[in-house]
Formats: structure tokens, C-alpha cells, sequence
């Protein structure tokens, strides 16, 4: 045998060595922990989930970067880019239950952060906002977005709103002018039909885009005080606010205001289809923005409002995105320089965030559409989303119910009465 | 002979060693199969038994998927099973779905089986092209098909071009149509494979029975009904098994095409289940639909299985 070993033996080996390298496998697990060096080596280095899109996490980087030179701890990024409220979140519970959570991370408010909160998977961060005086810094009703049971649990830095996006061509085209109310609305769509144009553009595949068309009709069916109530089910949904609200929607969907179809559209393709010309209006946040300019609309050819709700208070739907310190993370000290240092004002400048919530950050230029609701943000209150707000299985029977009611087979009457039903199983829990 | 008497003269039986100090297992030589078997028995058990068994456990609790701890809710899961209006309208959609996507492909695949196996002009390309949509990514397919259906898509407007514009419809965004409208590209996507089996499976046939049955004046209908269809028996068999296997998995396209929508109304029990577990945190709800998929897939396969092991012995 060559070098005196037989085939037993080297089978013995191999199999030993492999006995070897998976008890050195299961016994190694802490060593590679969330990408932390931890601070024997006097550098520590920082875990950030998030979904940033590419240019997005360039921008994030330039941030990390500049909070290494201050403060020579190192920001690795984990993106998920693109992949929306419906993905992310499932990707954090499943690096969390594998004991690999991040240190940081950015979430939505609303039902979608609060398993986490629940599950006591993030921390506090009540006596960080008191050591680093974020209430000053931070736009309040964003702040009001990231607590929770009284307690702030995430720092708000990112606001977004849903409001109106409209071409001037076709609002030229069709003779209308920019509503003021809702009834004007309503004539403005039927103008634009009567000049060829399809008034709105929505996609109904996930639901959520038709949603934003019935929370803003029941904001002026039932008023701020109602509408909160119901979606924090406190009152009866099965009233005439909710039915007029559906009511609206149905007759929307009728007359062709929304889409032929709608509910079988992507609502992805929605942008896309406002920058070629295949609608008037749309009904967005401000992200939409970024497309416009992308396909080089000159800032005159298109414009934006909040959505007339004809009440004395004047609210428009939004939602709020926030960090998050996570539990398990062990470096809650570090973490929260982090979380302040995106407070600060060269970090802003570094970010360019054009949905900030730091009251002191620099204008946005080149956005003038995204500016005006920067403003309008700080001036109006608004309601969170309705998909963030409702609990999850509410929403889901929402969806069900709207989509009923666009297609008309189901009465606003039918679909009031069906969304207590579901309020209350949601209640329950059953 | 030294030799004729050898094989002639009855065999004297084996005396019976003792083995002693060995056990029963390696006295009956097992020891060694066992042996051959662990690797992969250890990654059968880590990789499907163990996970299945976790999922079961999970299936009797009350979890948001991500909380430290889980409240035992015994059968509670599956009693709510019964109750899931949105489950109903999942089985049924699987039914619709089997149904369609069993008998139409396995049809087509059998009469295109037996077009392509005549000598015809670019043969091999043919046969790769009528294959080729079954090795499409289904959520690509999923995806242009979508396209496809659009209200001012491409269907709408070959319907128009051929004088039945009022035949147009948004296929996807009604809840009568759409998961029909589903269907055809699973039955596109479906058909190459049974078509694969079965040219195989021609190629088997003698030819002599076709030209037995030509001399005796049979027709072309008849020499497929008595001759060809009965000889791919045992092929039926084997697409019926796969297909029925593969549809309890329904997933990629409707998720792709409709996210189960409009509503719920193109729920299927796979895509309801996904919604459960990673949408509505119902981990023990979900997880609950998925071993009912697996009791569903077993129950079915059960007899492909069987006629499997039975040819290996």
C-alpha cells in the first residue's frame, strides 16, 4: 500500500475528520455572531438591516461611513432591496429565531413593527430619546408612529403621505382645474372621462392601492374622531359613514374612474403608467417623485395635492419608517450612536432624505412636489395607513370585502356589515 | 464424476455458526446496510423528518413566529380548519385546478406525443419547442402571463383583431374568470412533460401490432384505441401520479399572477397557507394547512410510491 496506509484506515480518517470538523462546526456558532468583532480588538462593528435599493445603500453607506470616522465603529448594511413590507418583515423574524438578529434595523410602524414589540425582540428606547433630546429633533406625530403602548421603541426617520399626483396636460385637456373639494373631485373625474382620459390609475392585485382610495372617502364619510375609532376597532363598523364610504368606492369602480379591472392590476405598474401618459392622476407618495423626474417631466407638466376630505381637519393618509435596536444585540450603547448620529444635521446632509422627519434638515431641491409635502407634513396631522393599522387579519378581510365591492358583488351595506363580523373575530381572535 | 456428483448430490445445509459475543444485527448482516445508510439516513432525518415533525408540533400551537414562547392549543388549528371560508374556496380551486391541469395536459401531451412521432419535417425541433415552456421559471411565467391578461393586454386586443371585442374581459380582476385564466399557462407549462413520457413510451410499441392491424383494415382511430392508448398503460399511470403529486404543490403561478386575488377568490390551499404563516403571523394556523397539503400529497402518492417499490423487487 502507498505510504503504508490501507483503505480502512483512510476511511477511519476521513470519517473521523469529518466527526471533527462538525463538532467544531456546532460548537463554533458564537464566533461569528452578526458580523460583530466584538470589543476585544477595541473595533466594533454594527449590523443595519434594511431595504434599501442600491442608490439608496450608497447613500446609507456615505452615512455609516462618516459615523466610522467620528466614531470608529464600523456599520456593515444587510439589504433586501425592493422587497416591500410583505418579504422584509419575514426576513427579520427568521435572523432573529436563528439567533442571528441585526443590531439595527429599519421597519414600518404600525402592525407591521409591533410582533416585534410584542415578542420583546427590540428594546426600549424611552430613556435614549431623554440622553439624546430626539423629541426636539423629531417631528411629533411621526414620533406618536414609533410608539407603542406608551413607550417610543423606534427612532421615526423616514414620513411618508399619500396624496394626489395629477398631469397638467390632461387637467389642461380635460378643462378642470385642481379640486378644493370632493365634489370637485368627482366632476373633475367625470371631465376627464368626457375628454377620453381614464382619470385614475390603481392597481388591486395586493389590495393595498385600492385601500388608499376607500381610507381617504372614509376620512370625509366619517370624520377624524370616527375614522380613528373604527380603525383601532373602538366603534362599530357596520354604520353609515363605513356604507357611504364603500358606497363611493363602488360607484368609482362603476363608472370607470379607477381602472377597468382594477382588481386584477399591479399596482407596481402604476408610476410607470402616470409617467407614459395612461392616466391623470395618481394616488401616491411621494416616491412617485422620483420616477417623475427620472423621466424627465418638466416640474410645470405635473403637480400634487392632498386629497379633499371636506372636514374642518384636514388629514391625509401616512405611514412612518423607523430604526429599531433589537434585543439580542448586546451593544445597545453603540447602537443608539448610531440611531442619533442619523439624527444629526451632516448626516442629513450626507442622506439628502427627502421624507425626513428631523425638523432641522436641509431643503430638498429638485423635488418640488416632495417639498410641498415635507411642509404639509409638519402642518397637518395625519392617519396611519390603513394596512399598518388594522390588525393584520382585519386587513386581510378588508381586502376581501373591497374587492367584493368593486367588482359590485357585494352591497356597501353588505360590506359594512361584513367588516364588523370581522372586527370582531379579529377582536376575539378567533 | 467428481463433478457430476457435485452438482448432482443435494446440497448439505450451512452448519450454524455461533457468532458468539455479536449481535442479532450484525449476525443477520445489517449492520453493514445500516452502516451504508446512515449518511444519507442522518440527512433524511436532520433535512425532512425533523422539520416535519417540528412543523406538526407548531401545528398545535398558537405562534406569531417569532415570540419566544408558543401557547399549546391542541386541536384547536384544525378545528378552525373546518370553519375557514377561504380554505373552502382553496380546496376547491385545487380541485378546479387538478382537474384542469391533469386531464388537459395529460390529452395534449398524448396527441402531441403522437404527432411528433411521425416522421415530420424538423421533428427534434418541434419536440424541443413544444418542451421548452415546461423549463420556464413558473414565476416568469406567471408574470408575462399577467402581462398577457391585462385589460389592455394582448389577449384583449388578439380577441379584438379577430372581430370578438366583446368576447374581452379583465381575466385576472374578475373573480370569475381568474382562476380559469390561471390555468392556461399551467396547462402550458404542463403539457411538455406527459408529451415527453409518452414519446418514450411509443417508441416502445411494436410495430408489428400497427401493421397487423393495418393488414386487418383497421383505421387510424382504431389502431389508437385498441392498439396505442391500452400500450401506454402503464406511462397513464405514471403521469397521473406525478400530475396529481405536483398539483397539491400549486403555488408559483397563482401567487405570480393574482397573489390570490381579486379578494381571495384564487386562493389555493398552498398559496392560503403561505398567507397565513408569513403575512398574517398564524404560524400555527399556517403550518396547520400545510400538514393537511401533506396528508393530501401522501394520501395521493401512496399508490404511485407502491408501484414503484413493487418493480424494484
Amino acid at each position: 500500500m502507498t505510504a503504508g496506509i490501507t483503505r480502512r484506515a483512510a476511511l477511519g480518517l476521513f470519517g473521523g475528520s469529518a466527526l471533527g470538523a462538525s463538532l467544531a462546526a456546532c460548537g463554533g456558532g458564537s464566533g461569528g455572531s452578526s458580523g460583530s468583532s466584538g470589543s476585544g480588538g477595541g473595533h466594533t462593528t454594527l449590523t443595519m438591516a434594511n431595504y434599501d435599493t442600491t442608490q439608496q445603500a450608497a447613500v446609507t453607506d456615505k452615512v455609516t461611513a462618516a459615523f466610522k470616522q467620528q466614531t470608529g465603529i464600523s456599520v456593515t448594511l444587510d439589504s433586501l432591496p425592493g422587497s416591500g413590507a410583505a418579504i422584509y418583515p419575514g426576513k427579520l423574524r427568521t435572523e432573529m429565531l436563528g439567533g442571528k438578529a441585526p443590531d439595527v434595523f429599519r421597519c414600518w410602524g404600525g402592525s407591521i413593527a409591533q410582533p416585534f414589540i410584542t415578542s420583546r425582540q427590540v428594546i426600549s428606547l424611552d430613556p435614549v430619546y431623554t440622553q439624546y433630546g430626539w423629541d426636539a429633533k423629531l417631528s411629533a406625530p411621526n414620533v406618536k408612529d414609533m410608539t407603542f403602548n406608551g413607550v417610543k421603541y423606534g427612532l421615526p426617520l423616514w414620513a411618508s403621505a399619500v396624496g394626489v399626483w395629477y398631469r397638467a396636460d390632461d387637467y389642461s385637456k380635460a378643462g378642470v382645474s385642481v379640486p378644493t373639494t370632493f365634489a370637485e373631485v368627482e366632476t373633475v373625474n367625470a371631465a376627464l372621462v368626457k375628454a377620453g382620459i381614464q382619470p385614475w390609475l390603481a392597481g388591486g392585485k395586493y389590495g393595498w392601492y385600492v385601500m388608499r382610495f376607500f381610507e381617504w372617502f372614509l376620512e370625509m364619510t366619517a370624520g377624524p374622531d370616527e375614522h380613528d375609532k373604527l380603525r383601532n376597532s373602538e366603534t362599530s363598523w357596520n354604520t353609515s359613514s363605513v356604507v357611504d364610504a364603500f358606497g363611493i368606492l363602488q360607484k368609482w369602480a362603476k363608472n370607470k374612474w379607477l381602472p377597468d379591472g382594477v382588481m386584477g392590476l399591479d399596482p407596481t405598474q402604476v408610476e410607470a403608467n402616470f409617467t407614459g401618459g395612461k392616466g391623470a392622476m395618481a394616488l401616491d407618495g411621494q416616491w412617485i417623485e422620483q420616477n417623475i423626474v427620472a423621466a424627465t417631466m418638466a416640474p410645470s407638466s405635473y403637480g400634487t395635492f392632498i386629497p379633499p376630505t371636506d372636514q374642518s381637519q384636514l388629514r391625509f393618509s401616512g405611514f412612518t419608517e423607523g430604526l429599531f435596536v433589537t434585543a439580542e444585540s448586546g451593544k445597545a450603547a453603540d447602537d443608539e450612536k448610531l440611531l442619533n448620529f442619523f439624527t444629526s444635521v451632516s448626516s442629513q446632509e450626507l442622506d439628502q432624505n427627502a421624507y425626513t422627519t428631523v425638523t432641522a434638515a436641509p431643503p430638498i431641491s429638485g423635488y418640488a412636489g416632495t417639498a410641498q409635502w415635507t411642509k404639509w407634513l409638519a402642518q397637518h396631522d395625519h392617519y396611519v395607513i390603513q394596512d399598518q393599522s388594522l390588525s393584520t387579519s382585519l386587513a386581510n378581510a378588508y381586502f376581501n370585502i373591497q374587492s367584493n365591492v368593486v367588482q359590485g358583488t357585494q352591497t356597501p351595506a353588505a360590506a359594512a356589515a361584513a367588516m364588523q363580523q370581522a372586527a370582531g373575530a379579529s377582536k376575539s381572535g378567533t | 464424476m467428481v463433478a457430476d456428483t457435485a452438482e448432482t448430490a443435494p446440497r448439505a445445509a450451512p452448519a450454524r455458526q455461533p457468532f458468539p459475543g455479536r449481535s442479532r444485527l450484525a449476525r443477520n448482516g445489517s449492520l453493514a446496510g445500516w452502516t451504508f445508510a446512515a449518511p444519507a439516513l442522518i440527512i433524511y432525518i436532520a433535512f425532512l423528518v425533523y422539520p416535519a415533525l417540528t412543523s406538526l408540533s407548531i401545528s398545535f400551537t398558537s405562534w406569531n413566529g417569532i415570540s419566544p414562547t408558543r401557547t399549546f392549543v391542541g386541536l384547536q388549528n384544525y378545528a378552525h380548519l373546518i370553519h375557514d371560508s377561504v380554505l373552502q374556496t382553496a380546496a376547491r380551486n385545487n380541485l378546479i385546478w387538478a382537474l384542469v391541469t391533469i386531464i388537459v395536459p395529460m390529452a395534449l401531451g398524448l396527441a402531441l406525443a403522437v404527432a411528433v412521432n411521425t416522421r415530420i419535417y424538423l421533428r427534434s425541433l418541434i419536440r424541443t419547442v413544444l418542451y421548452m415552456p415546461a423549463v420556464l421559471p413558473l414565476v416568469g411565467v406567471g408574470t408575462i402571463w399577467g402581462w398577457l391578461y391585462q385589460p389592455a393586454g394582448v389577449i384583449n386586443d388578439l380577441l379584438g383583431d379577430i372581430g370578438l371585442r366583446s368576447l374581452s374581459h379583465a381575466w385576472l380582476g374578475d373573480s370569475t374568470t381568474a382562476i380559469w385564466a390561471i390555468t392556461v399557462p399551467a396547462v402550458w407549462v404542463r403539457t411538455g412533460f406527459p408529451m415527453l413520457l409518452y414519446l418514450a413510451a411509443l417508441q416502445g410499441i411494436p410495430v408489428e401490432y400497427y401493421e397487423a392491424a393495418r393488414t386487418d383494415g383497421a383505421s387510424a382511430w382504431q389502431r389508437f384505441r385498441h392498439i396505442t392508448f391500452p400500450s401506454l398503460r402503464a406511462t397513464h399511470y405514471i403521469v397521473l401520479a406525478l400530475s396529481l403529486i405536483d398539483t397539491a404543490k400549486v403555488f408559483d403561478l397563482v401567487y405570480a399572477m393574482t397573489n390570490g386575488g381579486p379578494g381571495n377568490s384564487t386562493q389555493v390551499m398552498g398559496t392560503w397557507m403561505y398567507f397565513n404563516v408569513f403575512q398574517s403571523y398564524s404560524f400555527g394556523y399556517g403550518t396547520a394547512i400545510a400538514v393537511v397539503i401533506t396528508l393530501v400529497a401522501v394520501v395521493v402518492g401512496i399508490p404511485y410510491v407502491r408501484s414503484q417499490a413493487r418493480q424494484l423487487v
